[in-house]
């Protein structure tokens, strides 16, 4: 009704002024409806950001609990199957019987039962060092590694070599098996997958980051296969190194090098105020 | 044309009392900024009218206020320092020049320039205040913010009235001139939107069709 009054008047001001006005404010409720359709937008898309990492979360929970089951049910295995059958036999010749026997059947049994519970021990001990390799726990992840990459090398299949750099002091125990725990991971993938010929290990780092990156030769991984096979149901070592990495707020990340001949895997921490890896 | 003049008086009445009665979710610096700026507003269109003889001058000291207050107000909501540097340096510069020339020029003459430039110094506040609720990454639904509402009544009321305040010699100043019409729709506008901001439930949670629904499709991009 106004606007119609004021449209009709047919003087020049009016006209400016009615144009003006018009187009003030439809270029306002312009801009405040996109900015509330922009908003919902963006909220929209940040709730499916956060349901594809929810998930990403719960499948990663589900590979670590799978990984535990797996690790528990060869513990079982290895006790049930190995440590068990040894106990009894052992337990044979050990029975009531044995007193009745001649002496030199006694000496026999017990040597026997002994040879028996000396092997028990050494498959507990393995049981056990394959749990929480003892260099790792004594000597630090250097020393680990090491070690790990020597018995590669002596098995003659692989040539597997390791350079720390920058590991002047030991890291947090539980930081170290876990660095650990994903470089067997790697290894074991390379070693089962790769087919390549050498593993080659450096560990330094730069700035407030600390790096171990892993070089092969054979077939390996590139960044998109690895997201790839991390949002499969497939991949569940990958998975638990992702979620181990997240416990220390670290990255990794797989790639080809330039020359294309070899594939790279670099495990990315962030130091804390110690110049450790969180 | 006088049923908006008279709704453009009484609407004041209703974000003041809602202001009271949700006093506590009110009770923050910035609404009782706005909630001072609807009673001087109040009281000036009843001095306006007790007073014919004044009307310039009481014009003159509320478009100071009137700028002041929202000037205030979006000093207080804006996040940037350097933006909120900005506000007071301009708001500096704006009122003392404004001052001078009130003081200096005709006493019987609406100052056109001094309202124009007062709104267009507003508006820049309150686009500035969009842009920075549009990057914020916080995921808050911005109109249940009373923010929102109090910025967007300032834009709507400011941007239309603009024109008129810059063509305030052009036209009568006579209540019944169908431009001024158009003010005392605004302000009434205008008043409906700070009481949606006095009365708006500060809800949090994501409103309905938000709901994450388990497509991660990611091919909608929001820019």
């Amino acid at each position: 009704m106004i606007l119609l009054q004021i449209a009709t008047a047919d003087n020049k001001v009016s006209t400016v002024l009615f144009l003006g006005t018009i187009g003030m404010l439809a270029l306002t409720i312009g801009l405040i409806v996109f900015i509330i359709f922009h908003q919902r937008k963006v909220i929209r898309y940040q709730m499916r950001l956060q349901g594809m990492e929810q998930d990403q979360q719960k499948m990663l929970l589900n590979a670590s609990i799978r990984m535990q089951e797996e690790e528990r049910q060869r513990i079982a295995a290895d006790l049930h199957d190995d440590a068990g059958p040894l106990l009894a036999t052992a337990r044979l010749y050990l029975n009531e019987n044995l007193v009745n026997l001649d002496k030199a059947s006694q000496l026999q049994s017990i040597y026997n039962a002994k040879q028996i519970i000396d092997d028990t021990i050494q498959l507990i001990r393995n049981i056990s060092h394959s749990l929480m390799p003892p260099t790792l726990k004594n000597f630090g992840l250097e020393s680990a590694v090491n070690d790990l990459f020597q018995k590669i090398s002596g098995s003659g299949s692989m040539n597997a070599s390791s350079r720390f750099h920058d590991y002047k002091e030991r890291l947090q125990p539980e930081t170290e098996l876990i660095i650990f725990r994903v470089i067997q991971e790697l290894v074991n993938n390379i070693l089962k997958h790769s087919n390549s010929s050498f593993i080659h290990l450096t560990q330094n780092t730069s700035g407030n980051k600390f790096f171990i990156r892993m070089h092969h030769d054979g077939r390996g991984l590139t960044q998109t296969d690895f997201e790839k096979l991390n949002k499969s149901n497939v991949g569940l070592g990958l998975k638990n190194i992702q979620s181990r990495l997240k416990v220390l707020h670290g990255r990794i990340f797989f790639e080809k090098d330039m020359s294309q001949t070899y594939y790279k895997v670099t495990i990315e921490l962030i130091k804390d105020e110690d110049g450790k890896p969180q | 044309m006088l049923l908006f003049a008279l709704l453009s008086y009484v609407s004041p009445v209703l974000p003041l009392v809602l202001f009271f009665i949700y006093f506590k979710r009110n009770n923050k610096l910035e609404l009782r900024v706005v909630f001072l700026y609807i009673l001087a507003s109040f009281l000036t269109n009843l001095a306006l009218s007790f007073f014919e003889n004044g009307r310039t001058i009481i014009l003159h000291v509320f478009t100071l206020f009137e700028y002041s207050f929202f000037a205030f107000f979006f000093y207080l909501v804006i996040r940037n320092r350097l933006f909120r540097r900005i506000i007071f340096v301009l708001s500096m510069i704006f009122l003392v020049t404004a001052i001078f020339f009130i003081i200096s020029s005709a006493k019987n003459k609406f100052d056109s320039l001094a309202a124009s430039i007062s709104a267009i110094l507003v508006i820049v506040y309150a686009i500035y205040y969009f842009y920075e609720q549009m990057t914020d990454p916080k995921m808050l639904i911005i109109y249940q913010s009373p923010h929102f509402w109090i910025a967007t009544g300032c834009l709507i009321y400011l941007a239309g009235t603009l024109f008129l305040f810059l063509f305030t010699s052009e036209i009568n100043g006579n209540q019944e001139d169908p431009w001024w019409g158009i003010n005392n729709l605004l302000d009434t506008i205008k008043n409906l939107f700070f009481t949606i901001a006095f009365v708006i439930k500060r809800d949090h949670t994501l409103p309905q069709g938000f709901e994450d629904n388990g497509n991660t499709n990611m091919t909608e991009k929001p820019f």
